[in-house]
């Protein structure tokens, strides 16, 4: 089966779909699409579920956009970034005109992310093969920095949701030493948690829960009647023009977006947010900046989406939740992602490039165009009855993997254990963030300190463990510099 | 809202030492390695440090800003924790009948449940229900060929 098959066609027009409804859809986000889309992709072969799931990612994040442009309500949390931006523009100059811009934005910074994993995904794939447990160990922890920093004012916060992360992951037989922990003498946790069923339980359960505890009071949102109307040249010429008059803006965000989705941890989400505040402190004097904020925030996501895949793919560690998914797919079909993965499946690694561009030339103005109608129909359908279905979703989802009904409980735990997390405003991404470094780290520490004799000085000793940790200690400075100029520009703000 | 934030720290911070204590004490019976060498109870003990000390940040800090409940931070209605409840346990007992009834009819209940604690009217729930049972059914089954 290859993706030029009429099988790999298929899965691609129904994966950006899929990825456009969930997006469109307020509170679903790419990463319960993807998650849903599991028990299907496990089924599938990985050269068509892994193209699918980026069209689904890559679609969902633009598509992301139509809730706020129609109904100020956005569809993932990258989208929340600039809601306020295209609701207004909306308002004024056509919800045609706004999504044109933010399809056709997503569209270029996604190639942009693109061709620059193509160009750098094998180089750094062929540096890992230089990496020990040592350089294996600093870039968890780098991960993990940038995972606590990711989460903007509130990086205590994310550092609890992180360690709750790595705490799950310690669950099942120790991987170095083979001790079972946390299992209370419960053969099914023996093999640890399985992270897909937690992720659906996190992110859809959780979700369910909130609506069921907080029902949607008035679901007659204020949409506009002025629905996409088939007007090609406010969709495609007008916003493209646009593009090109803010070039710099586009190139400086999409380079913001791949920095930053690159650093596992961060992702379209942060891509987003760190690129349209730069826009906005940028242009604080200038008036009508609507479209400009929109043009940085949608090229830096969708070129996010892209970067977040090379260290994924070349080191084995997620820029996102949703690459963190994808590696456990990987996982599940037996592919060990990694340098190795360079020299033994370059056929599933030019297919997943091939898709990333069809996804960003084909699929986003495609169904930019074509499914912004649907999609604000469907935000039109109450979300109880929509929440109804993913409740049973979710319990399919867990129960499908492995057929084991334990892991329906395993994924309501996770779901109220979520559900508290964001009643007490703690992050989830971190959590998904510790789950997948946390055993990184556990194994290459001890893995390192046994080699080592416990001489604790050998992790500095090596060249790259020193840079990666150099640069953790930047991460680390900026950080905080960043958590001080944001209390300094509220004070500021208070006092005047 | 930040008085509302106030009380969630410090339920939040205090759970968390809870949960670091018992934590610090299951690890007490993992082996060590030898020579005293830290064994796999080294992660979950440097996590079980760290919450604790982290949930007594939040606990100090949120006293130190000597914030108080405000009339503004409403308790939970007991209808919303009953309704979450009833979503919990619909999940949480469908194991318990997976083998022994069919998929449609116990997965079309969990959605027309689901249905009526999200406020649904009776007939849209069912409606809902036996549709999407059926579809998911369909899809898994007979497309993906995965049993139910």
């Amino acid at each position: 089966m290859s993706l030029f098959s009429w099988e790999g066609f298929v899965a691609l027009m129904l994966g950006g779909l899929y990825g456009s409804l969930f997006g469109a859809i307020p509170g679903l986000t790419a990463t319960l699409a993807v998650a849903l889309f599991i028990p299907i992709a496990f089924f599938l072969d990985p050269i068509i579920a892994l193209p699918a799931i980026i069209a689904i990612s890559s679609v969902a994040i633009y598509a992301g956009d139509v809730g706020s442009s129609i109904a100020r309500i956005p569809g993932t949390p990258a989208s929340a970034a600039y809601a306020e931006e295209l609701y207004s523009l909306s308002r004024k100059k056509g919800p045609v005109y706004s999504l044109g811009i933010s399809a056709m934005g997503s569209a270029i910074g996604g190639i942009i992310g693109t061709l620059l994993l193509i160009f750098t995904a094998t180089g750094i794939a062929k540096l890992a093969k230089q990496f020990s447990s040592f350089e294996y160990f600093w870039i968890a922890v780098l991960g993990l920095t940038a995972g606590i920093f990711a989460t903007g004012r509130a990086p205590i916060k994310g550092f609890i949701s992180l360690l709750l992360g790595i705490l799950f992951s310690t669950v099942g037989v120790d991987p170095t030493l083979g001790y079972p922990r946390f299992h209370f003498e419960n053969p099914n946790l023996l093999s640890g948690l399985n992270y897909i069923v937690a992720m659906i339980g996190l992110f859809g359960f959780s979700e369910v829960l909130e609506h069921v505890y907080r029902p949607v009071k008035n679901e007659n949102h204020t949409i506009d009647d002025q629905h996409p109307t088939s007007n090609a040249y406010s969709f495609f010429v007008a916003p493209l023009l646009l593009l090109f008059k803010e070039k710099l803006s586009v190139l400086r965000s999409s380079f913001l977006g791949v920095v930053i989705g690159f650093l596992p941890g961060a992702g379209a989400d942060v891509g987003s947010w760190v690129a349209t505040s730069v826009q906005k402190v940028g242009n604080q004097n200038q008036e009508d900046q609507e479209d400009k904020v929109i043009v940085a925030g949608t090229s830096s996501n969708n070129a996010a989406v892209a970067s977040a895949w090379i260290p994924a793919l070349s080191l084995g560690l997620p820029g996102d939740t949703v690459t963190a998914i994808v590696l456990g797919v990987f996982l599940m079909k037996g592919i060990t992602p990694g340098p190795l993965l360079f020299e033994q499946s370059m056929d599933l690694v030019w297919s997943l490039f091939i898709t990333f561009l069809i996804a960003n030339l084909v699929l986003l103005p495609l169904y930019g165009y074509l499914t912004a109608r649907i999609a604000s129909q469907i935000i039109k359908v109450p979300s109880r009855i929509l929440l109804s279905i993913i409740a049973g979703l979710c319990v399919v989802g867990a129960y499908a993997i492995n057929n084991n009904p334990f892991d329906i409980w395993v994924m309501v735990a996770m779901g109220v254990c979520a559900f508290a997390l964001r009643r007490g405003g703690f992050p989830l991404a971190q959590v998904v963030l510790g789950m997948v470094l946390g055993p990184i780290l556990e194994q290459n520490f001890m893995v390192s300190a046994i080699k080592s004799k416990w001489s604790l000085m050998s992790f500095f000793e090596r060249p790259i463990a020193l840079v990666l940790m150099l640069l953790t200690i930047v991460i680390i400075i900026v950080g905080v510099r960043f958590i001080q100029s944001g209390k300094a520009h509220k004070n500021t703000t208070r006092t005047s | 809202m930040l008085k509302r934030l106030f009380i969630r720290d410090v339920l939040s911070g205090s759970l968390l030492i809870v949960l670091s204590l018992l934590l610090w004490v299951r690890t007490l019976s993992f082996p060590e390695l030898e020579n005293g060498y830290p064994g796999p109870a080294l992660f979950p003990q440097l996590i079980a440090f760290c919450l604790g000390i982290l949930g007594a940040y939040l606990v100090v800090r949120s006293v130190a800003s000597k914030n108080t409940l405000s009339p503004s931070s409403r308790p939970s209605s007991k209808g919303r924790v009953l309704r979450l409840f009833t979503g919990i346990i619909l999940v949480a007992t469908y194991p318990l009948f997976v083998h022994h009834i069919h998929f449609i009819p116990i997965m079309a209940g969990l959605i027309f449940f689901f249905g009526i604690i999200l406020n649904n009217k009776p007939w849209k729930a069912m409606l809902t229900a036996v549709l999407s049972a059926g579809l998911i059914y369909a899809l898994f089954t007979q497309l993906l060929g995965v049993p139910l």
